[in-house]
């Protein structure tokens, strides 16, 4: 491994844990999560960066670091409150960092190292600042309770402040000692205690004691020992780690998070009670039960963890935790590409093989071409990554963007765990960014728009991803103003975009703000003026062979849909032909494939009574302007796509097969309703159908006649 | 007599007998507000004879040490096997110690 | 080494490749081409016809598992269609497109022979009778008694170009 190669390494570690270090503070910024579970990570990050750094005698990232680091330590040791001003330092100081990344990567771009300078000032501030330790309301003299323990991890903490009135009710905390030196061991206790100046009262208990316990019994048991304090004094009980290590030899369940915790000792059934009771009196629904338990200081959030990780993965929010192999994406696709021609010869030889009539060899082939299927699938797969970091990516855009534009967003996401081919995307974020961008900057409103409007405030953006036959479906779903479609029409005419003759549907002047030289800002803002328009957005799509589709509704919001492929190696397609042509349907898209008489073409119609249901189709002969053979029997391919259905007309059906795809040539690139090339089992070429650019331009093809039968009438 | 104050050389010596407890307590914190005067700079208190006492009672001392009785040179007394003995031990507190660790 | 490949050209070494240059008859005229830009020539044969093309595309090409697209050069320079006979070829060329090499495929009527042109052996292409546009060309020079008609291959085959003229045309 020479230098160069150590140091890429260095970089990718670093951006990663940066993007770890992000998400981290994104969750915490949004309230998702509570500091105190996320901040081992954020410093853990931190740390590794200073520490990879040093190695490389990276000076500049290793002393800015450094400062980053100390304050985090600060914060982690409960020194400094994690303030949101501190959190909007910790966001600046994190891109700061990624800039000095970057900055290895081209050294030519010099970043700007005031910026980093006036960082280390405001951390400085962080850093020197003991005022802010001194400010801090120190709650009596038991605010932070831990007694700190090589073997903590074994130890229950008890911590009572004992109420007023506890020696007048006859209790004495000494009996509650020896009563614990019975269940099991009190390895230290603390005695603390908080006389006034003025007006000592002799019969006033003013004694709180923490305790480190050692004893296997569960949280009640020792929860009773304070029982007849309960009422008017504080009882706080830590378990120990060890406990929540029991978490883990527990079999996957369904039980809610809490009874987990009780069963385990972890904690109690009135503790419980009093968090659920809490936690429906929480305005935020979405709120975990276990988040309130660590409100309460019940719990430590490391036992929700371990509790959380035993219940069942469908239940889990967050995909879980697991161990990577760091694989060269070149080498990946080296390996796929050997099995794309795998799969070719494969076929080629299938074909020989079959031509032999031997039942012996043709099924041990056939074996041997399901694995090699299976290999496929498994070989794709290693490339597919979900797309919850390029959502995590948006979350940053959205909280800046908000924030510079001073409107409040709540931005929800789902499907964060849905897979797509990794170069999809990598070039898929630039245009999910922008129409984010956009999205906040054009189509939600500022606040007193949408008061006035009676809309809530805070305005919703939402992100999905699922799939939807073979495809995969990214939305962003606004509630701000919607499209408007006479502003389009009149703007898109202004630019010279369309004539005043053309008649549009709704969803074609929707697109128009795909069109070049459109552009719907009036106040072009420095957020949206990035020089891309949505124009380029259309482009990416398609050129990943995605579509992407507008639905608005003026005045309630409007959806971007984007369909893509799964994948843009490899596919399993169903061969038919025209004429001499070899097309490739993909296979999912296919509904069933039916014989279709000539008489029914001859009718001078574009649609079929399929079961009642009006169909429309295709032919494909007409629309390549091939000749199709001169026989009377053809065939329908039935496709769906979206909500979308059409029929194809084909000659001949030759079956499935693993279309390896290749792309077309540059010099091919404005062909459309072909999306790519294969190589058929038989060494010839065939092409690839891109069905719904082939419905588009079987729609357009008709306007156009309908437009000239129109024509043809006024003339006559 | 369960209180008793006597002067001895430059100390003051206070004696506490039979029960250091809630029941007394109000009486013993009157009794020691009372005879523990400001030119008194040395106290001693004698434990060995109380047979009965609870954290009320392990308050009041705390309240000596470091409240009334501070500035003055408070020494507190008992025998290995007094009551007290138990607090100190249970309570990992040392009266006559460091304030440091009495303050916390 | 490929078996379908008439013309083996990886023999020649780097510093005589820059004067090297393969020559091939397309309809009455000779031609030549730096041999840099020559990845091979081939026997014409299954060309698959890609729908909506216009004429001067004849089609795709399977090259060892690359899809290649195949040109007819003739109807690029504004001539006559190339008629198919056995002899035939397809010269697959390298052209730089965006930092990659593209690969594109050309029908001749035959490939003559590789031979050595020296710089001053190319004179300026004639300002007309050539009836081709004089930007593709990079001289004539006499070979042989022949007039070669030495070509630009980067600016014949035009990746961007090409695309336009296909976008036109079915556009």
């Amino acid at each position: 491994m020479d230098m160069d190669e150590v140091e890429q390494l260095f970089i990718n570690e670093s951006r990663e844990l940066l993007e770890e270090m992000e998400s981290c503070m994104l969750e915490v910024d949004s309230g998702e999560a509570l500091m105190s579970q996320h901040i081992d990570a954020i410093f853990r990050a931190a740390h590794t960066i200073k520490g990879s750094a040093g190695l490389f005698g990276f000076d500049s990232i290793v002393a800015f670091t450094h400062k980053v680091e100390s304050v985090l330590e600060k914060v982690r040791s409960n020194i400094l409150d994690y303030t949101p001003e501190l959190s909007e330092l910790m966001f600046k100081c994190h891109s700061h960092m990624g800039e000095l990344i970057d900055e290895l990567i081209d050294r030519e771009n010099q970043i700007d190292k005031e910026v980093g300078l006036l960082l280390l000032e405001q951390l400085d501030f962080y850093l020197n600042d003991q005022s802010a330790e001194a400010e801090k309301p120190v709650k009596k003299e038991e605010a932070k309770p831990v007694i700190e323990d090589e073997n903590s991890d074994q130890y229950w903490f008890i911590q009572v402040n004992y109420g007023e009135d506890v020696f007048r009710d006859g209790m004495d905390p000494m009996s509650h000692l020896r009563y614990l030196d019975m269940i099991g061991k009190v390895k230290t206790a603390r005695l603390i205690c908080n006389l006034p100046d003025e007006g000592f009262d002799p019969e006033v208990c003013y004694l709180s004691l923490i305790i480190a316990f050692e004893s296997d019994v569960d949280k009640q048991k020792i929860e009773s020992v304070f029982e007849f304090i309960q009422e008017n004094s504080e009882v706080i009980i830590n378990t120990p780690k060890s406990y929540i290590d029991r978490l883990s030899t527990l079999p996957s369940h369904d039980d809610p998070i809490g009874q987990v915790l009780v069963k385990t000792g972890i904690i109690t059934e009135k503790e419980l009670t009093s968090a659920l009771t809490a936690h429906k009196q929480e305005s935020d629904i979405n709120k975990p039960v276990g988040s309130v338990l660590v409100e309460q200081g019940v719990v430590k959030p490391e036992a929700i963890e371990a509790a959380l990780s035993t219940q069942n993965k469908q239940a889990h929010k967050r995909p879980q935790e697991l161990s990577f192999l760091k694989v060269e994406s070149r080498k990946l696709d080296g390996l796929i590409s050997l099995i794309g021609e795998m799969v070719t010869s494969g076929s080629a030889l299938d074909l020989e093989i079959r031509k032999l009539e031997n039942s012996k060899l043709d099924e041990s082939f056939s074996t041997m071409l399901n694995l090699i299927e299976k290999v496929r699938d498994g070989a794709l797969q290693l490339r597919m990554v979900q797309v919850g970091d390029t959502f995590n990516r948006l979350k940053r855009i959205v909280r800046d963007v908000s924030k510079e534009l001073g409107k409040d967003i709540k931005l929800s996401i789902s499907g964060a765990e849905t897979e797509l081919d990794k170069t999809m995307i990598e070039k898929l974020s630039d245009p999910l960014m922008h129409i984010v961008r956009n999205a906040i900057d054009h189509g939600i409103e500022s606040k007193d728009v949408r008061t006035y409007k009676g809309k809530p405030e805070e305005g919703s953006l939402e992100l999905k991803a699922f799939h939807d036959s073979g495809a995969v479906v990214i939305e962003i779903i606004d509630d701000g103003a919607g499209l408007d479609s006479e502003k389009i029409l009149a703007k898109a005419y202004e630019k010279g975009i369309i004539k005043e003759s053309d008649s549009l549907s709704k969803e074609q002047i929707y697109k128009l703000i795909f069109a070049p030289g459109f552009s719907t800002a009036a106040a072009v803002t420095n957020l949206s003026g990035r020089g891309v328009g949505m124009d380029v957005v259309k482009r990416n799509i398609e050129d990943l062979k995605g579509q992407i589709d507008i639905t608005s509704e003026l005045g309630k919001g409007t959806t971007f849909r984007i369909r893509l492929p799964l994948t843009l190696a490899i596919i399993d397609g169903f061969n038919v032909s025209v004429g001499d042509s070899q097309l490739i349907i993909p296979l999912n898209l296919i509904q069933e494939c039916i014989s279709f008489s000539d008489e029914e073409i001859r009718v001078d119609r574009n649609f079929v009574n399929l079961r009642g249901d009006v169909l429309p189709f295709i032919e494909l002969s007409q629309v390549f302007k091939t000749e199709s053979s001169p026989i009377n029997h053809q065939h329908l391919v039935v496709v769906k796509y979206g909500n979308r259905r059409a029929g194809i007309v084909v000659d001949e059906l030759h079956g499935e097969l693993q279309a390896v795809i290749k792309p077309l040539s540059e010099i091919f690139r404005s062909i459309r309703g072909i999306g790519g090339s294969t190589i058929l089992g038989t060494g010839e070429v065939g092409f690839i159908l891109d069905i719904p650019q082939l419905v588009d331009m079987a729609c357009e093809h008709e306007q156009k006649g309908n437009q000239m039968d129109i024509e043809k009438s006024m003339k006559a | 007599m369960a209180f008793s104050a006597e002067k001895k050389a430059d100390f003051l010596v206070i004696e506490i007998t039979e029960e250091l407890t809630v029941f007394n307590i109000t009486e013993c914190y009157e009794f020691l507000m009372a005879n523990i005067k400001d030119d008194d700079k040395k106290v001693i208190v004698d434990l060995s004879n109380v047979s009965e006492m609870d954290s009320s009672g392990f308050q009041l001392l705390i309240w000596l040490k470091r409240k009334h009785c501070k500035g003055k040179e408070l020494t507190i007394t008992a025998n290995e096997d007094s009551a007290l003995e138990e607090f100190n031990q249970r309570y990992q507190f040392d009266l006559n110690g460091d304030q440091r660790q009495a303050a916390g | 080494m490929s078996n379908n490949s008439d013309l083996d050209l990886s023999g020649f070494s780097e510093q005589n490749q820059n004067n090297q240059y393969v020559t091939f008859i397309l309809g009455d005229d000779f031609y030549g081409m730096n041999i840099h830009s020559v990845k091979e020539v081939i026997e014409y044969g299954s060309v698959t016809t890609i729908p909506l093309m216009p004429d001067f595309v004849k089609g795709v090409l399977n090259l060892r598992g690359e899809v290649v697209p195949v040109l007819d050069l003739s109807l690029r320079f504004g001539k006559d269609k190339t008629q198919i006979h056995q002899r035939s070829c397809i010269a697959i060329i390298e052209v730089n497109h965006e930092d990659r090499v593209a690969l594109l495929g050309v029908v001749v009527d035959s490939v003559n022979e590789v031979v050595e042109v020296l710089p001053e052996q190319i004179e300026n292409p004639p300002s007309f009778g050539a009836q081709i546009r004089a930007q593709f060309i990079v001289g004539v020079a006499n070979i042989d008694e022949h007039f070669v008609i030495i070509l630009d291959s980067e600016k014949v085959l035009s990746v961007d170009e090409m695309a336009d003229i296909i976008d036109h045309a079915i556009n």
